[in-house]
């Protein structure tokens, strides 16, 4: 695989370099700049497309780059294959100042302040005349092999194209792409499964900028002159162009966009007007007809072709069947336990609490005590306390805005309540950030689906294991063998969980093509895999059929029964909940009403008038 | 009796995916009907798709024999069928009265205005103390109370309520669900009540159905649903087995 | 003499030209949930239309500035209604998109059209500045100031005081609500559009014989107009007339006191600092986070 992948770079970068001799110096000097924008463009893509962080000011990026290259070798004679990454590194740094704004705006508001920054930096140069040389620019040399031809240049911007890209394959094939897309996909759930947000988007916003960077160092030698004007507003949104009709968040879509937006204007021997019109009817047509990008169109129909949701419901079918033979032995054995008592369901805590003494737990595992959070003048939770035992499926109740949600979000620490304490096993959860708590044990599910739709089953379930790859940026970036190692490693894991349950089939179906219970089942699995102690499950059926309530209910028992998982969940279907929970606490208006086992919650006054309605319970009628 | 609102094999989708599948409905004039159903069932899209807010791919709806199906929400407004939708939806920062005014926002009689005003502060006497207040500093119950009053400033035929219990206490609700009686009573209006709280609604209701996956899996009348053990079972709270149940433990005590 | 009484006076009169491009932009979000990024290049393009019609055919001011006015209007509702209107479900960042094509193409045409060189762009009044103490205001800036104003206390009423503009404003805080009751949102949107872009036309024409007037120059105008409205809120209409006066006269000061050369980068400075300090700029709406 890996050997047959090198072949293919080979024989691209044979083919760029024998078509050569055929073309025109000036053909080859186009050619030659369409890799400057290929490597900006995939900079670009980097932040924006993975990341989801607009930036329309990466001309002042480019410029950084071009000016520090340029100036190491005219001021300090710096060579050449030096200068250049040298510059990308220096504006990986400033990239890093970029992540300040970043961090505490909105995508919107930080689109507007990187307009702020390319106008800045365009302003800068000129002033700064001392050292840029001012409106009248800077004249560098060129880069050479031997006698410095266009053709020599055209190969060696061949090359570092290649280069780049390889480099940008490497990094956004690895876990840093994946949390990349997962952060701008589901943030929350991103975090739940132990990405820290600032740190991930600290490496997308250095790798832009150094892409960025060796862009804008490679353009100064390729063009033999730099001049403020060329790294103006029109700059960063060509760039911003290009990603948005090649693809966000492809390699091969930034490639496509460059080389597309940057020789268009060459073939059609355009005017400045003529093609910056053409930018701007492309971007609006991209928009209304080409949503994904031109690529992201390509993939987009190929997986409508191969993953139709006809046919994922088919398959579904296929799969409901394989589940429940797996899950066969432990049908047989409730029904057995059934069968030997005459009372159905009241035998079930016993057994339970057989299971749970054979494992020695069966100490309060999370203690919630007087939890209150306040929206504005709104008490979302009024000194909530109650615990959960290890080894037990507790059940959270309530009509809707009882808080049971906010309350899922505090433990899951989303949210710092006012007042109170959590605990669990011993240690205050609060002190946490939401990304530590996969490491503890906790880990939880989303009441719209927390799975990334444009990530395929497998890097979903990867995403999980986000926390226990060690390479770095840099090791994955150049594909050191012990990142790829690591890769590989998680990656047949992954794979065979994934058979264990039946669900091979599914590993490279796109998230978003899957119907809706299927989803559902995938985020709980991935759930199961990252080991956690305490499971905390928003709505786990809420939407599905009687079928796949029943699977799901017997997936959580199982989880509990076997693997020892602790279990809170909030959910709404209440037959689901009687059937399930060993406890139920019902909230109301963000107080505790009533906890205890089901059956007693059930026809407790206060979760009746609350969440039944006024009315005397059937129960009591009966 | 006439029909007042008519849906046939409806279907709406959400992108590639289906949230209604095939919905046939009769609202007759005069009548109170509930739509039951679990979150996610497709209440709240059916009563969408009727204001137009989201257009069905397949099938038709009429009210008076006229399609609705291809008409704006806000034609659809003129014609009488007014929804008062999920969550209140108020204007936070407009006041209570520019609230009132915007639900008769189609309107151009002045003194009818005027009068169906008077007639919402009858229902609804805490909102005239309100008048000036911004909608956003309002209690839960007086946002509900004056969501709909909005509501009916448009002068609705047929008034559609999402989900009019989310959020309020037990005894508001009741409250709520006496007015909306009365209004069906005294001033024959029909209304399409979509909602949770089963029981609530078919206390009021006259008939009924039940949506799942977008589907209605169910229909009859309040009494018939009330009475149907799989209603009892998801909808009503408690399981026939359970209750038998309840009664062995406490038998058994 | 003391100039800071002249810096303030002055910074106030364009900060009220950049206070009437914010509004425009803060009202098109607020309607519309979109940033407009063809915003400066559509004022551009109006303001050359009024160039044309006083330069080549001899209009006066308050002709040219009707024009533009008009074909400010119908930029915006051309925007809306053919640009945006199939896209209505995109995504933030597509809408994006669509309103960068937009620009690029505005100002490709104008250049094309009318060149891409400088252009100096005719006072609305002459004759000698007024002179009030130790403060100097040309007739130009004056009138600039009270056009300013009136737009505003104009656009405040209507959205205030008339049915329509209660309708503009239910629309911008719950377009479905609004929908349900039977208000014809497109076309609310289309006119928010509409008087944003014609707001942005009569700040250009005012701006342009500060700037000269060229197809590309309107970006650093805009530029402004968006710190103005950022620093506001985005959000809030007050907020982008007070953000529109602060930036003018700290753009003033910074002028006056500071550097000439590097006005720009500080002023983007500024609003990353104001940003850092309370992200929902001076007078948002805090920003609740949403989980799950």
């Amino acid at each position: 695989m890996d050997r047959r992948r090198w072949l293919i770079w080979l024989l691209l970068l044979g083919l760029l370099l024998l078509a050569a001799p055929l073309a025109r110096g000036y053909t080859l000097y186009v050619w030659a700049l369409a890799g400057v924008y290929v490597i900006a463009a995939i900079g670009l893509n980097l932040l924006t497309g993975y990341a989801g962080q607009i930036s329309l000011g990466h001309a002042g990026l480019l410029a950084i780059g071009a000016y520090g290259s340029a100036l190491l070798v005219t001021k300090l004679g710096w060579p050449l294959a030096l200068s250049i990454p040298a510059a990308g590194l220096l504006t990986g740094l400033v990239g890093l100042v970029l992540l300040i704004p970043a961090l505490r705006l909105t995508a919107i508001y930080f689109a507007i302040a990187t307009l702020g920054f390319g106008a800045a930096v365009a302003q800068l140069l000129p002033n700064w005349s001392g050292l840029t040389g001012g409106h009248q620019g800077l004249r560098v040399p060129k880069m050479a092999l031997a006698a410095g031809s266009d053709a020599e240049r055209y190969a060696l911007m061949a090359l570092a194209t290649m280069l780049m890209i390889a480099l940008a394959y490497n990094l956004v094939r690895s876990h840093l792409g994946r949390a990349w897309l997962a952060m701008r996909d589901h943030e929350p759930a991103a975090q739940a499964l132990g990405i820290y947000p600032p740190e991930l988007k600290a490496y997308a916003f250095v790798a832009s900028a150094f892409f960025t960077g060796i862009a804008g160092g490679l353009y100064a030698h390729l063009v033999g002159y730099i001049s403020p004007g060329d790294f103006h507003l029109g700059i960063s949104i060509t760039l911003f162009a290009m990603i948005a009709v090649g693809g966000f968040a492809t390699v091969p879509g930034a490639v496509l966009g460059a080389v597309f937006l940057s020789l268009l204007p060459h073939w059609l021997s355009a005017t400045r007007e003529l093609s910056q019109i053409l930018y701007g009817v492309a971007l609006v047509a991209v928009v209304v007809f080409l949503p994904y990008g031109i690529w992201g169109q390509l993939l987009v129909g190929y997986y409508r072709l191969r993953f139709s949701e006809e046919r994922w419901a088919e398959r579904g079918r296929a799969l409901l069947a394989r589940l429940q033979r797996a899950l066969r032995p432990m049908a047989t054995r409730l029904a057995l336990a059934a069968s030997s008592n005459p009372v159905s369901l009241a035998v079930e805590p016993q057994t339970r609490n057989t299971k749970r003494s054979q494992r020695g737990g069966g100490g309060p595992l999370l203690e919630v005590e007087d939890v209150t959070v306040r929206f504005g003048g709104l008490k979302a939770l009024d000194s909530v306390s109650f615990t959960v035992q290890e080894g037990e499926i507790v059940g959270l109740i309530g009509p809707n805005g009882a808080g049971k949600t906010t309350l899922f979000n505090v433990i899951s620490r989303f949210y710092s309540p006012e007042s109170g304490r959590i605990v669990l096993d011993g240690e205050d959860l609060l002190k946490l950030k939401p990304h530590q708590l996969i490491e503890r044990g906790v880990v939880r599910t989303f009441q719209n689906i927390g799975l990334f739709p444009y990530m395929s089953v497998l890097d979903n379930l990867l995403v999980g294991e986000h926390r226990r790859f060690r390479s770095g940026p840099v090791s994955v970036a150049l594909g050191l063998p012990r990142a790829k190692r690591e890769e590989r490693l998680f990656r047949a894991q992954a794979e065979q969980r994934l058979a264990e349950f039946g669900l091979l089939m599914l590993k490279d179906a796109y998230v978003w093509a899957l119907p809706y219970g299927t989803k559902k089942l995938i985020e709980l699995l991935r759930a199961l895999l990252a080991e956690p102690r305490l499971l905390l499950l928003d709505e786990p059926v809420a939407g599905m059929s009687q079928e796949e309530r029943e699977r799901m209910g017997q997936l959580i028992r199982r989880a509990r029964d076997e693997w020892g998982v602790t279990v809170l969940l909030v959910e709404h279907d209440m037959s689901f909940v009687m059937g399930l929970c060993d406890r139920v606490v019902a909230l109301s208006f963000g107080r505790v009403i009533a906890e205890g086992r089901p059956e007693e919650v059930a026809v407790h006054p206060h979760v009746v008038e609350a969440y039944l309605g006024e009315e005397a319970s059937l129960g009591s009628r009966a | 009796m006439a029909v007042a609102l008519e849906l046939e094999g409806v279907w709406t989708y959400y992108g590639p995916i289906p949230a209604l599948r095939g919905i046939s409905l009769r609202v007759e004039e005069g009548e109170v009907m509930a739509v039951l159903g679990p979150n996610g069932a497709g209440k709240t899209t059916l009563l969408r798709t009727v204001s137009g807010v989201l257009r069905p791919r397949r099938g038709t709806i009429r009210a008076n024999g006229q399609r609705l199906d291809r008409l704006s929400p806000a034609r659809i407004v003129r014609l009488g069928i007014v929804q008062v939708p999920e969550g209140r939806q108020l204007f936070p920062e407009l006041s209570v009265s520019e609230n009132l005014r915007m639900g008769a926002y189609t309107r151009r009689d002045r003194s009818g205005v005027h009068r169906d005003l008077r007639r919402a502060f009858e229902l609804f006497p805490v909102l005239r103390e309100r008048l000036k207040q911004p909608a956003g500093t309002l209690s839960g119950g007086e946002q509900q109370m004056l969501a709909i009053a909005r509501g009916l400033m448009a002068r609705p035929k047929v008034l559609l309520l999402d989900e009019p219990s989310l959020g309020l206490a037990p005894a508001l609700v009741t409250q709520l669900f006496q007015t909306i009686r009365e209004l069906n009573r005294q001033e024959g209006l029909t209304v399409l009540l979509a909602e949770q709280n089963a029981r609530q609604a078919l206390r009021i209701a006259h008939r009924a159905c039940v949506l799942e996956l977008g589907r209605v899996v169910l229909t009859g009348s309040a009494q018939e649903l009330q009475d149907d053990e799989r209603v009892r079972q998801r909808y009503l709270g408690q399981s026939q087995s359970h209750r038998e149940e309840v009664r062995a433990e406490e038998e058994k005590s | 003499m003391d100039i800071l009484p002249q810096l303030i006076v002055s910074g106030l009169a364009a900060g009220s030209l950049y206070a009437l491009m914010a509004l425009g932009l803060v009202l098109i979000f607020r309607t519309t949930d979109i940033v407009n990024f063809a915003h400066g290049d559509m004022a551009m393009f109006s303001t050359f239309v009024a160039y044309v019609l006083i330069t080549a055919y001899g209009a006066p001011f308050w002709a040219a500035l009707l024009a533009a006015v008009a074909v400010g209007f119908l930029l915006g509702v051309f925007m809306d209604q053919v640009v945006l209107r199939p896209a209505r479900r995109a995504s933030v960042i597509s809408l994006l998109i669509a309103t960068l094509g937009v620009a690029l193409i505005l100002e490709s045409v104008a250049g094309w059209l009318w060149g891409w060189e400088p252009k100096p762009f005719p006072r609305a009044v002459r004759g000698a500045p007024l002179i009030l103490g130790d403060v100097v205001i040309s007739r130009h800036s004056l009138l600039a100031l009270g056009v300013a104003v009136s737009c505003a206390a104009g656009l405040f009423a209507l959205l205030k005081l008339t049915r329509l503009g209660t309708a503009m404003r239910a629309v911008a805080q719950n377009r479905l609500a609004a929908q349900l009751l039977g208000v014809p949102v497109e076309r609310i949107s289309m006119l928010s559009w509409g008087i944003g872009a014609a707001l942005g036309a009569i700040a250009g024409l005012f701006i342009a014989p500060f700037v000269f007037l060229e197809p590309a120059g309107f970006v650093k105008v805009m530029l402004k107009a968006f710190a103005a409205a950022v620093l506001g809120g985005f959000t809030s209409l007050p907020g982008a007339v007070v953000g529109g006066l602060l930036l003018g006269v700290f753009d003033n000061l910074v002028g006056g006191y500071l550097t000439t050369q590097l006005k720009e980068t500080l002023v983007f400075a500024l609003i990353i600092v104001v940003l850092a300090i309370r992200p929902q700029g001076l007078l948002g709406e805090p920003l609740h986070r949403r989980v799950a």
